[in-house]
């Protein structure tokens, strides 16, 4: 238990010094490879945790897929960010004042993985105990996210293609013909004009 | 002997950690942040053994391949600056 506790502390404290690089830091690619290092402890720090699945999004998506995006877009932008030291109290201000309300709420969380706590009373015995005879596969998050809350997923499936199609349908129609919209942009202009 | 490897794997991400903030050049760090997601990967095994459930396993295997895959397109954007789209 202590050591948990220890292994725990430590990486947070890693996070936090990282955290910090990243305030320092004006080289905008070496931001981009420190939010990458980042989520990386961030994605191990959930496994002591025991959330599994969420450690596995973190790694796949935090630490990789976001990264390369944002290198992708990274080659648009000037190399170095600018300083900008002016008026910084009021966000300072509020940032701290949002830090300590949530850590004030943070006290009436219950403990970690502490069986009587809400979460694990309202209906996840019945998704525990019904899985095998109601669904008949021995994964229980799968029969929760393909059954029991199956139209939840249906709806955040159709959302997910809705926005595919809607950046291919944008992407596409501008590469095709690029005058064509530079001189639409043309033709704007000259109405304004 | 799991939590020695475990202790040893978080001295030197601190180690590493040091060279990443006060690394001399972007290479440096690039290599750092390379090395500190190896660190990560045998954190999760040793971490796993460690804690009796060696079954997440696949995790740290998922980690690997995102880290060189991520190495790579840093690399890739030094070397030819973009990621494979047509510069205009």
């Amino acid at each position: 238990m202590i050591s948990e506790l220890l292994i725990n502390a430590f990486l947070v404290t890693v996070m936090l010094a990282i955290a910090i690089a990243l305030l320092k830091t004006r080289t905008v690619i070496f931001t981009v490879i420190l939010t990458s290092a980042y989520s990386l402890v961030a994605a191990l720090m959930f496994i002591t945790l025991d959330a599994v699945d969420v450690a596995f999004t973190e790694a796949s998506v935090g630490a990789g897929i976001s990264t390369i995006l944002f290198l992708a877009a990274m080659a648009y932008l000037p190399k170095k960010e600018e300083e900008n030291f002016s008026n910084q109290f009021l966000p300072a201000l509020s940032c701290i004042i949002l830090g300590a309300i949530l850590i004030w709420c943070s006290y009436d969380l219950p403990e970690i993985g502490l069986i009587s706590s809400p979460i694990h009373q309202h209906i996840v015995p019945d998704y525990i105990l019904g899985s095998r005879n109601d669904i008949g596969i021995p994964n229980i998050v799968t029969s929760v996210l393909a059954s029991y809350r199956g139209y939840d997923t249906f709806g955040e499936t159709i959302v997910v293609f809705t926005a595919g199609v809607a950046v291919l349908v944008l992407l596409q129609n501008n590469k095709k013909n690029p005058k064509n919209t530079k001189s639409k942009i043309n033709k704007i202009d000259k109405k304004v004009g | 002997m799991y939590l020695a490897a475990l202790i040893a794997c978080g001295i030197s991400g601190i180690l590493i950690l040091v060279r990443i903030i006060l690394g001399k050049t972007t290479f440096d760090r690039i290599l750092a942040i390379n090395s500190l997601g190896t660190i990560i990967v045998l954190g999760i095994a040793l971490h796993g053994f460690y804690s009796g459930r060696p079954e997440f396993l696949d995790i740290a295997i998922v980690y690997a391949l995102i880290n060189f895959i991520g190495t790579i397109a840093v690399l890739k954007l030094f070397s030819t600056g973009s990621l494979g789209d047509i510069q205009k």
